[in-house]
Formats: structure tokens, sequence, C-alpha cells
């Protein structure tokens, strides 16, 4: 048996919004998911070493310069030394 | 597609470290949100998030696959009816199954009724029931049916001032559809076994009866 997992598509769809509004807004500061989920941060073109979620780059935003979205928990990002 | 597949793979690796290891965590300082007749609920701190791993307390009943039990989650949000988001499923190598989903900051009335927690300002007891009813209304309008509504999987949430219900753990839950009885375990054809859940309708009457008398008691 291998590991299996399986994402909740909504998810996949809010997390693309935000970049999508992050994009056109010109936002500086920390991306995050909107509420409930608002301790979990989006990070966009960067290769994290750990995750929660790889959201997929959908054309729109590829043309926009996006080449990876990934979904994190306050965990996985890395504190200054 | 090789490319893919194995980074499809590499992947599934991260996300399995990352949550056994947050788990194990979790589990050393002894901290987890509760456990009900299908999982057990770690929290990550403060973080908006959980994980719900998939135990099974009700041996005499079968549970929905952790897969199926996020779609559930995610069809009864379409009909109005309010459930923690689900993020994502994993199934591990070694056979354990994750939900990781939305963590709801609230108290479930069960905790009300052991005395753990207390009623929140203002709570009506009517309005409460009522958006009860209504949501499971939308359920079974819909074809589906929760199965397993005691008062530890229905959660009081404060939020904008207002106190909502919030439905919880659909690993019991079940679309039935025509004359089919949607109480039956239908899981256990075995001769003798006739094992029916308890009716959502009953249940919530039920435990508002009791609420009511704890109110009364106040």
């Amino acid at each position: 048996m291998e590991n299996k997992i399986k994402v909740n598509p909504e998810i996949i769809n809010i997390a693309q919004d935000k970049v999508r509004e992050y994009l056109e807004n010109g936002s500086k500061g920390a991306l995050m998911m909107p509420p409930p989920l608002e301790s979990l941060y989006i990070v966009i073109n960067e290769e994290p070493e750990s995750f929660l979620v790889e959201v997929p780059v959908s054309n729109e935003l590829e043309k926009s310069g996006v080449k990876s979205i990934y979904i994190l928990t306050s965990r996985d990002i890395k504190k200054p030394a | 597609m090789k490319e893919s597949l194995k980074l499809y793979q590499e992947i599934e690796q991260s996300y399995l470290e990352k949550i056994k290891s947050s788990i194990e965590k979790i589990r050393q300082n002894q901290k987890f949100l509760g456990e009900g007749k299908s999982g057990r609920v770690y929290s990550f701190e403060e973080e908006s998030f959980c994980i719900k791993e998939r135990i099974n307390n009700n041996p005499e009943f079968s549970f929905n696959d952790i897969e199926s039990e996020m779609e559930i989650q995610i069809e009864a949000t379409k009909y109005g009816v309010r459930v923690p988001l689900p993020i994502l499923t994993l199934k591990t190598a070694n056979g354990k199954k994750f939900l990781v989903m939305e963590r709801i900051f609230g108290t479930s009335i069960q905790d009300i009724e052991e005395g753990k927690a207390d009623f929140p300002i203002d709570f009506n007891i009517e309005e409460f029931f009522k958006e009860v009813k209504v949501m499971m209304a939308k359920m079974h309008e819909n074809n589906l049916y929760h199965r397993d509504l005691h008062s530890g999987n229905i959660m009081l949430e404060v939020k904008d001032g207002k106190i909502k219900p919030v439905i919880i753990d659909f690993g019991h839950s079940s679309y039935s559809y025509g004359e089919d009885d949607p109480y039956m375990e239908e899981n256990f054809p075995r001769i003798g076994h006739n094992k029916k859940f308890p009716k959502d309708d009953l249940e919530i009457k039920s435990i508002k009866d009791r609420i009511t008398l704890i109110l009364t008691k106040k």
C-alpha cells in the first residue's frame, strides 16, 4: 500500500484566488489564506523544505510570472537565525 | 509523466513526515482536542487547522473511508451546513488515515453537559436548536444523514458576536435514497445484525431537552 493524499479542490481555488488578488493589488507582506484558515501561509516562487499543500499553477497565473505555489503552516516557515 | 509521478511521490513523503512529526509532538505534550467514535483530533497549538486520526471506538458499526468523510463534509457545506472546512486526507503506507481540516475554536454541547465548559453569554437555546434543525433538514433534503448526532458532535462557535452551531464528525454519515432506511447499518449484512444508527431528529430533541433542564436549574 502506498501513501495517498487527496486535497479538497476548494482549498486549491481559494489559494489561487488569493494569489491572483495579491498580484492585482501588488500588496506586500505575508500572503495568508483567508479565514477560517488564516494561520496558513501561501508562498509563491519559492521551494519550501516542508509544506501542507502544493497548489497547481493555472495558465493565467503562469503568464503573470508565477512558477510555484505552496501552502505552509507557521512551522514550515523558516525562523530568522 | 515519469517526472510528475516522481514529484507526486516526493510530495507525499513530505506530507507524511510533516504530519507524523506534528502528531508525535502533540502526543508527547499530551495535547489533543478530543476523541470521538471515529477519530482522535489533534490541534497544532493555536493554528487554525487540526488533524483527525481515524480510529474505531465503535466496532459494532462501520465507518466511512476517510476520503468519503472529506467528500461528505465538502457536500454538506454546499447544502449550507456549517462544518469544519476540510483541507486534505492522508492515507499512509502503514494503514494510518488522517483528515486535516479547519479547527473550530469553540466548545461542544457535551462539554457543557459535563460541566467542562459554560454556556456562552447570550446563548439562546431556541435560536440555536432551530439552526441545528435547519441544517439537518438541508442535509436530509439532499438525502444525507449524519447518523451520529450526539452532543459531542454539535459545537458552539462564537463569531462576530453570534453563537452558531457547527456540525462535526461525519464518520458514520451516509446518503440514503428511496425507501431505504437511512439509519440502518448497511455494511454488516450478517444474519441477526439489525443495528441502527440513532435518528438525527430524535437526537436533536433529546439534546435540546437535556440542555433545557440544565438551563432551568441555573
